[in-house]
């Protein structure tokens, strides 16, 4: 995914599309650190909370991998199993900090 | 045209989305991340549209398009929604009072659809067409259907509970309150949220509150003593929570004025019995007492016939000890109750009769009004006696109508289950006749009325007859009771209970 692309797909031009992908960063890192704290709480209302708010963002910019993994995460905890959340911040964490370098590039 | 224009959902990036956009089509944008901060902001500036965001803290979407709409100086302010679950719960935004709503999605979908949504402003006619734009951008998810289910479930908890529930920011603004605290507060919803918590309290009550709330403690806490709220006696429990950065309070408000009006009813029934019991038992020590020296008296008397410096001093002696006599008497009655005989006693008919003998002791200016029941209402009651508990009642009246006034006697049957009678242990439930005499005179106020079945309290009355400590007794020793209600300047309400007989 490079940015040129996504902010023509969001009919944005590159320089606003940079600056809501390093707000949306900013704001999924805060979403990330309320999840591991949830997740440490074992509050299935909290991690729901958070992935939502992530996942309403990602949906935003059309990034659809991070929408997916929020998606799932939600749903897990909506019904109340955490067990794969673990994994799913793991893997969030990861696609974040990808983006995050695109963005630098 | 430029237009006003404010947005107000809590994610910076939709925030951050919408200004640029808008601003570039060149309109003027204010941002806030929850219905209380928008609430602020209409405070300075009125905007031509306002794009809100469904699910939100501290005020949500629903609630603030409420509020809006309830000022008719925002009428023309058109409304529309920006929805996350506009596909799974169908929104009725005819029924919030929006003009639109828009799905959330991605943005370049939403570009469209903002922009359509600030053009129609510019159509002077508001209601044309209300639509959800957009949506057929978006797939139902299941799991949204779910929360929206758990957050019904959880409403229908709330908008039945019988305390009331409210939620305050770190302001002490109140941004949540359920059907019983708004029934409690007193006002509309629309102006109770967003409004300050502490404001409703006055004086004492005031105090309580700000030092319940000050200082934001992580713990929760409680005022000691009931407080006064809009006539109502209300204890408050407040539940400190935190979400991420955010602090509020929750605040559960219980009325207990009822429980205080039966515990005060019961404590004085407890008071007087108490009262009672010791009143019976002083009175039988002097009776017997007085009859000693009354006997002793007479025999002196006897002793010393025609001795005139004995008979002058003998005859106020004498006197003295019939007051006393009287007096204990009364206490007796009041503890014991008289020793009389119980008939079968129409009420309409006693009253009939026994009226003309105490008309004498009501002044000319004073008018009477009879209402009596329809159907006849028979008690059990020594008749005599009843009299004299009547008449108890009328110069009570009598003394508080300072000339020109009214006594309405009247009776009635009513039908008294646990729950009326609470405060009265040894009442049982069922049918009970009631007397009533009311006047329009000065009235009493609290602390008065609640001493008037003391002996001697009022003693103005020793001489006319019997008190209404001692009709009391009477009443009490028949199965019955007295109730006095009284408003200063209004007049007082005296009504006498007795268990209604059959036919």
């Amino acid at each position: 995914m490079d940015i040129h692309t996504l902010a023509e797909r969001l009919d944005l031009d590159e320089a606003s599309c940079r600056d809501l992908l390093e707000l949306f960063v900013r704001e999924s890192r805060k979403d990330l650190k309320r999840l591991r704290a949830a997740l440490a709480a074992a509050d299935c209302g909290g991690v729901a909370e958070a992935a939502h708010s992530l996942r309403g963002a990602a949906g935003n910019l059309d990034l659809k991998e991070i929408m997916l993994l929020a998606d799932k995460m939600e749903s897990g905890a909506r019904s109340g199993s955490l067990e794969k959340s673990a994994g799913l911040i793991r893997q969030l964490t990861v696609s974040l900090d990808n983006l995050a370098g695109e963005i630098a590039s | 045209m430029s237009k006003k224009i404010f947005i107000v959902d809590n994610h910076p990036l939709m925030l951050k989305f919408m200004r640029d956009l808008l601003e570039k089509e060149g309109h003027r944008v204010w941002t806030a991340a929850d219905g209380l901060g928008c609430l602020e902001l209409l405070e300075s500036t009125r905007p031509d549209l306002i794009f809100i965001d469904l699910v939100m803290p501290n005020i949500d979407g629903e609630k603030l398009c409420r509020i809006i709409r309830s000022r008719p100086e925002l009428d023309n302010v058109r409304l529309v929604i920006l929805s996350a679950i506009a596909a799974e719960e169908s929104i009725d935004v005819g029924e919030l009072g929006a003009d639109g709503c828009i799905a959330k999605g991605p943005f370049n979908k939403m570009t469209r659809h903002v922009l359509t949504a600030v053009a129609l402003t510019e159509r002077k006619e508001k209601k044309a067409g209300i639509e959800v734009l957009g949506l057929e951008d978006l797939y139902k998810r299941e799991i949204t259907a779910e929360l929206l289910s758990a957050k019904n479930h959880f409403q229908l908890i709330l908008d039945n509970l019988e305390e009331g529930i409210l939620e305050i920011n770190s302001e002490a603004k109140i941004v949540y309150a359920n059907p019983t605290a708004i029934r409690l507060f007193g006002v509309p919803e629309a102006r109770l949220l967003a409004s300050c918590f502490r404001d409703y309290f006055r004086d004492s009550a005031r105090t309580a509150v700000e030092q319940l709330l000050e200082g934001n403690k992580p713990e929760a806490g409680a005022v000691e003593k009931p407080l006064e709220l809009k006539n109502k006696r209300v204890l408050l429990k407040v539940l400190p929570f935190t979400e991420g950065e955010a602090s509020s309070s929750i605040v559960i408000v219980t009325d207990v004025s009822e429980k205080m009006r039966i515990q005060a009813r019961l404590q004085q029934t407890q008071q007087m019995e108490a009262v009672a019991t010791l009143a019976g038992g002083i009175a039988h020590e002097f009776n017997n007492n007085l009859l000693s020296v009354t006997g002793n008296l007479e025999l002196l008397e006897m002793e010393n016939q025609g001795q005139q410096f004995i008979e002058e001093h003998v005859r106020p002696m004498r006197r003295s000890l019939e007051t006393m006599a009287r007096l204990t008497g009364q206490l007796l009655v009041y503890a014991e109750g008289g020793k009389g005989q119980a008939t079968v006693v129409n009420l309409a008919d006693f009253i009939e009769y026994t009226l003309p003998l105490v008309r004498h002791t009501i002044p000319p200016s004073v008018q009477i009004k009879l209402e009596t029941a329809e159907a006849p209402l028979y008690v059990q009651a020594d008749y005599p006696q009843l009299q004299m508990v009547l008449s108890a009642a009328i110069a009570n009246s009598v003394e508080a109508i300072a000339d020109k006034g009214r006594i309405t006697i009247s009776t009635r049957r009513v039908t008294l289950d646990k729950q009326a009678l609470s405060g009265r242990p040894g009442a049982a439930p069922g049918e009970y006749a009631c007397l009533c005499v009311e006047d329009d005179g000065q009235g009493m106020d609290e602390t008065t009325r609640r001493r008037i079945f003391e002996p001697f309290f009022s003693t103005k009355f020793a001489g006319r007859g019997l008190s209404m400590a001692a009709a009391y007794g009477l009443i009490r020793h028949q199965g019955g009771w007295i109730a006095v209600s009284s408003e200063v300047g209004r007049g007082t309400r005296v009504d006498i209970f007795l268990p209604a007989q059959p036919a």
